[in-house]
């Protein structure tokens, strides 16, 4: 699927009536953010088999750290 | 002498709760400046006299009768008009919104209420909460402090002001790409945005789920800690809260530093830095040397990939939440909010879920880059100099958009990271607006960054350095 079909399958799915040219105007800085994820992913979530989310992440920073001073 | 108005919040609490000053005077004083300075830097939309009032006056009789007494007994606050109380309306900064009254009241102002803080109205804010500057078309836009033609830092542009120019000591805000740190910074006081999660935001209005945080606005680190003691901690009706233990952060004010090591990223945090910025930085990082800091320098890894990631998720939850609205009312939006709001509807679901399956990784190696074996990170909170509201709203859609991207260069991406960070003011450039720099940490290491924070204040006085606005208007107020 190329970027103006989905694009216009996106437009259609979310079923909002926006002038063409908006879709046109923002479509450039969303092809550019969707390559860039998408990329991203592949080189880490589908090569690692491995999520790490952030509320994991985070349990891990739970212990007390060392400069605390309570 | 000074007067009432001028009082920190943890200063006027004390004040209040050794009866050196009354709640009711504190709180007619915070009144009248809502009223009158508050109105002219568009910082005010509602004002609860008569209740407030009623409550400052309970909270002197419980002082006579010796009752415990909470955290903020009788202090006088306000509030971004976004958090929920039951039966009073929320513009949340916007016309669609118009008339809605919430059926809830938001934990933290719940929790505000039962450490005894005086509720006295509701304060600016950017429509829907966004924008880094406090634009709105609809009701005007928030007005700085030093400089009323300059802007204010939105979107919690109201609790900046406020604070700044003395209203009331202390309010919350919300942040989900800087909301808190860009007024702290514009208007030259202390926010925080916690760690995701430390905060409830159960009944605060929703704009990014995933990146809203509730945090304090405040004239200095102790006051802002005072603040987080109160609103932090686990919440039922938000389960996104994390069960991490309550404290009190003001145990951590030591005032010393000594071992601490900072990290100061180059490279994408520094190269766009305007040079008046770089060197009020500088200044900084001495001040931190001075007081025992370590300062190490790093790298941070590709911001292009966390920058992206960042922008995928602001724009997909946002367009999600607001997708009836854009459907049915779009002529209700200012152009400027529907366009930020609107590409968020032509994403993949696939991106999305990557963008937040790779989260903890992605923080993991900013940390491991951009702090490494340092105990918190120092960057710009605006690289460039504060803005005139003119600058930030006229000339070419490009233009605007560029001006509002050098404010969020280096405050979005914390949200998607997830970290705590602290805006702390750090001079003025030369155009007469406030400055400052930011404190980022690891996950929970807010008892650091305030620590830091204040110990850096213990050693300047740019905190207390009032706006002339402030001191210009007529105080009713007596001496105390």
């Amino acid at each position: 699927m190329d970027d103006s079909l989905l694009l216009a399958f996106a437009r259609e799915a979310n079923t909002v009536s926006f002038p063409i040219e908006r879709v046109t105007a923002a479509a450039g800085i969303i092809r550019h953010i969707n390559r860039i994820v998408a990329d991203a992913a592949l080189r880490r979530v589908g090569v690692t088999c491995h999520v790490e989310t952030f509320d994991s992440f985070r349990a891990q920073c739970a212990a007390p750290d060392k400069t605390d001073a309570e | 002498m000074r007067n009432v108005w001028q009082f920190g919040l943890v200063e006027i609490a004390q004040a209040i709760a050794d009866g050196s000053i009354t709640s009711e005077c504190a709180t007619a004083v915070a009144l009248d400046r809502l009223e009158h300075i508050g109105a002219r830097l568009n910082a005010t939309v509602r004002i609860e006299r008569e209740t407030a009032l009623e409550a400052a006056r309970a909270a002197d009789h419980a002082r006579g009768r010796g009752e415990r007494r909470g955290l903020l007994a009788g202090v006088p606050l306000a509030h971004k008009d976004l958090f929920y109380r039951t039966g009073r309306p929320a513009l949340c900064g916007s016309i669609i919104l118009r008339g809605f009254v919430p059926d809830v009241t938001a934990t933290v102002l719940q929790r505000l209420d039962a450490a005894g803080a005086i509720d006295c109205g509701t304060l600016h804010l950017a429509e829907f909460a966004v924008s880094p500057t406090g634009f709105n078309q609809h009701y005007g836009h928030g007005r700085n402090p030093w400089n009323a033609e300059y802007c204010s830092g939105g979107s919690s542009s109201g609790s900046g002001a406020a604070v700044a120019a003395r209203i009331v000591p202390a309010a919350l805000g919300t942040d989900t790409g800087g909301s808190i740190r860009h007024p702290a910074a514009m208007c030259g006081i202390t926010g925080i945005k916690p760690t995701n999660g430390l905060v409830s935001n159960h009944g605060a209005m929703p704009l990014v789920p995933s990146f809203d945080c509730v945090g304090p606005l405040a004239l200095s680190a102790r006051d802002a800690a005072r603040m987080l003691t109160v609103i932090a901690g686990p919440d039922l009706k938000d389960g996104a809260t994390a069960m991490a233990p309550t404290r009190n952060y003001e145990h951590a004010l030591t005032g010393d530093i000594t071992g601490l090591t900072v990290a100061v990223p180059h490279g994408y945090y520094r190269d766009t830095v305007a040079p008046e910025v770089a060197a009020l930085l500088d200044a900084s990082l001495d001040a931190l040397a001075d007081a025992g800091a370590r300062i190490v320098k790093t790298d941070p890894p590709d911001m292009n990939t966390v920058n992206a990631l960042t922008l995928l998720v602001l724009s997909v939850e946002a367009a999600t939440l607001h997708r009836k609205w854009l459907t049915e009312r779009p002529q209700d939006y200012a152009d400027q909010v529907r366009a930020r709001i609107e590409p968020g509807l032509f994403y993949p679901a696939t991106r999305y879920a990557e963008a937040l399956m790779m989260r903890g990784t992605i923080a993991r190696e900013w940390i491991a880059a951009a702090m490494g074996n340092a105990d918190l990170v120092h960057i710009p909170t605006l690289p460039v100099p504060v803005p005139s509201i003119e600058e930030s709203t006229r000339g070419a859609p490009a233009e605007v958009a560029a001006t509002i991207g050098r404010l969020t260069h280096c405050t979005r991406a914390i949200n998607y990271l997830g970290l705590p960070s602290i805006a702390v003011p750090c001079g003025f450039t030369a155009n007469g607006l406030p400055s400052s720099f930011q404190l980022v940490g690891r996950p929970y290491a807010e008892p650091i960054l305030l620590r830091s924070a204040d110990a850096y204040q213990r050693r300047t006085d740019w905190h207390k350095r009032l706006p002339p606005l402030a001191a210009e208007a007529p105080q009713p107020a007596p001496a105390v």
